[in-house]
């Protein structure tokens, strides 16, 4: 089954299209994460697929065949939004009786427990708590839930390094325990390649990979070789990004058998973080098949 | 996954309460601090309303006791009455104050509680909470309409009450009247819908702005306006719909003096406790004429028969009317229809709070 499933997924506010042409799927139990500059356009496909924003074009489906933004959809996903807002005036008590008023079925006893763990006082007021403490907060309500789909919009963005860890290592739980599906979006990429599986490039509004991340960093290499070669290179395989120095050409090349590549070059493993990064520097190109592993011919940026 | 989602929901947690429960917790939860200092601010009217309006309650008891209620002639006919009247009359400048108070409290309601329910969860980014909860926004905000609605009908109504006990001395005796707009639109009819309408008013114009501050000062603007509009043109729109029509004679004061005074004993018996809403001289042959034409033909009348207008009935202005084949009516609402009108203005009112309600549901439903 599909949590996730967009197909030519657009949204345009005024005249600018924020997402466009956007199509992927993430299957269950997955731990997603979609990545993109700022204004990628990666909060309005998180909006979209929790019912806060409707698409101007295409469809969005979610837990095997149900409307994004449906009463049904709403009861199985639970979404913490950016900066994980809340009534900062309320009590975490009081926050926690009306998350369980607002929903069919809400664990106060787990919640109540993970808190407790965290040292958050049911006493305090929401807004007395630190950045990172609203965010464990704003987890620990969504994972009262027991949602089958948890959606986080730059959860890490405020947190600290070992508030990120705490933060992830509770998420990570949940997935190991429970079998929840888990998407969510970030910049802070170096943080990615340690919990998500699968990986869903956005830029300037439309979605330049998605992909199962183990798959994605062994089809990348950086080839070393020389430079009167770096052009056959570019026609015979997909050029992600190129560098020149005198004789040596370093490549960051795709491609489903490295072997191909020849004798004279000499392949190096790349991080989650370099593929990433010499992706979104090229926003224009046209997404990539991935999913396929398949060769598709890129423009070359400068490594 | 290891578990089902069914088995999970089993554990830990309750049976779930019906939605209305649920929602009225979660409007409590909210806006109990707003629910508070709105039941106070109720209470410190009402209060001081009944304080106030239990010394003019005493008077006018006095005042019947002393059978000074013989309309007959003026009502100041004895020195002990006319004291008692005095201090009724002078009791005007405190129901006037009611009035406005009364017309304070809708766009009170509006800025207060109608206008940041939404906008304050545009701006603080808390809609992105409330919405993905596992109860539809469309229920969300319905059922805290309904909620807070409710809590403010139940309150405006005592006070409509108050109001209009208040107000009672004064217009048995004749110096104001329900009719009046102020007083009319202050009713424990009119006064809850009012309230309802500019709490609605408050909501949507909130979720147009999206900003607190600016959804405050707009909707006490458009509130304040509405309730303008209700006390200086549909009361008055209301009241001219099926009126009854009598001849009279033309006196020198205007229909509003007319309307004040016209209790039993004053004016033609059918329009005892009601309310004047036209005067105009006919012609012969029934040519109505218009307000130009009507002023000259007093000021013709008046010219001829001056000081003899108290005079009751004054036969000779009536025969100079016929004389000239003239005649003065006047169209007024009857007592009798004192409620009808109000269950109209009530009706109008609602209409335009449900029309606003489905607006609301709209915005917040497409919001994106």
């Amino acid at each position: 089954m599909n949590v996730i499933e967009v197909a030519n997924l657009g949204k345009k506010y005024g005249k600018r299209w924020s997402l466009r042409n956007a199509s992927f799927s993430i299957a269950e139990g997955r731990v997603a994460a979609i990545v993109g500059p700022n204004g990628a356009g990666k909060t309005t496909l998180l909006k979209i697929i929790v019912g806060l924003a409707e698409p101007s074009e295409g469809s969005a489906i979610v837990l095997g065949g149900i409307k994004a933004g449906s009463d049904d959809a709403l009861s199985r996903i639970a979404f913490v939004a950016q900066d994980a807002p809340l009534y900062r005036y309320l009590k975490v008590s009081d926050t926690i009786t009306l998350t369980k008023n607002l929903n069919r079925s809400f664990d106060v006893i787990v919640t109540n427990k993970r808190l407790e763990k965290l040292g958050i006082g049911l006493d305090q007021r929401v807004g007395k708590l630190s950045g990172g403490q609203q965010s464990q907060l704003a987890l620990a309500l969504a994972l009262g839930r027991h949602p089958s789909l948890l959606i986080l919009d730059e959860p890490l963005a405020r947190l600290d390094p070992l508030a990120r860890r705490e933060f992830m290592s509770v998420v990570m739980g949940e997935v190991a325990n429970e079998g929840l599906s888990v998407v969510l979006s970030s910049h802070v990429v170096a943080e990615l390649e340690r919990v998500a599986d699968y990986l869903v490039m956005v830029n300037a509004g439309h979605i330049q990979a998605a992909s199962d991340i183990d798959a994605l960093v062994q089809s990348h290499c950086l080839a070393t070789g020389p430079a009167d070669e770096a052009e056959t290179i570019s026609r015979s395989f997909s050029v992600v990004a190129s560098s020149v120095t005198g004789r040596q050409a370093r490549l960051l090349v795709q491609t489903s058998d490295l072997g191909l590549l020849g004798r004279n070059w000499e392949c190096t493993s790349v991080t989650l973080e370099e593929i990433i990064l010499a992706y979104l520097e090229n926003p224009d190109d046209e997404p990539l098949a991935f999913d396929s592993l398949g060769a598709t011919n890129s423009t070359t940026v400068p490594l | 996954m290891t578990t089902s989602t069914l088995e999970r929901q089993e554990r830990n947690t309750e049976k779930q309460r019906p939605l209305w429960q649920s929602m009225l917790k979660v409007t409590w939860i909210q806006h109990r601090v707003s629910l508070i200092v709105m039941v106070g601010i109720f209470g410190l009217v009402g209060a001081l309303m009944i304080v106030t309006g239990t010394s003019v309650h005493g008077d006018y008891a006095k005042y019947l006791s002393d059978k000074c209620s013989n309309f007959g002639n003026s009502p100041f006919n004895r020195n002990e009455c006319s004291a008692l009247g005095t201090q009724i009359l002078q009791s005007q400048n405190i129901l006037t104050v009611i009035d406005i108070v009364m017309h304070v409290i809708p766009m009170v309601i509006a800025m207060f509680i109608g206008a940041p329910l939404v906008a304050r969860e545009f701006e603080s980014g808390t809609y992105q909470f409330a919405w993905t909860q596992g109860t539809p926004r469309s229920s969300w905000i319905a059922m805290k309409l309904l909620f807070l609605g409710v809590i403010v009908v139940v309150l405006a109504i005592p006070l409509g009450l108050i109001a209009s006990w208040w107000a009672q001395p004064a217009n048995a005796i004749g110096f104001v009247s329900h009719w009046q707009a102020g007083q009319f639109g202050a009713t424990a009819m009119t006064f809850p819908v009012i309230c309802l309408t500019g709490l609605i008013a408050g909501v949507l114009i909130g979720s147009f702005l999206k900003k607190v501050v600016s959804a405050i000062a707009t909707t006490g603007l458009v509130v304040g306006g509405f309730v303008l509009g209700i006390f200086a043109y549909l009361d008055n729109a209301i009241f001219s719909i099926h009126t009854s029509a009598t001849t009279w004679y033309p006196s020198d004061g205007n229909i509003g003096v007319a309307n004040r005074y016209n209790q039993a004993g004053f004016g033609p018996k059918g329009t005892w406790g009601g309310w004047l809403v036209d005067i105009w001289y006919q012609g012969a042959n029934g040519v109505h004429f218009g307000t130009a034409q009507g002023i000259k033909i007093m000021n013709r009348l008046f010219t001829d028969y001056a000081n003899k207008t108290q005079v009751e009935p004054p036969k000779a202005e009536l025969a100079w009317l016929a004389s000239h084949h003239y005649s003065f009516w006047i169209s007024y609402q009857p007592a009798n229809q004192f409620w009808i009108t109000q269950s109209v203005e009530v009706a109008v009112v609602l209409a335009i709070g449900f029309i606003l309600f489905r607006v609301t549901m709209k915005v917040i439903g497409k919001f994106d």
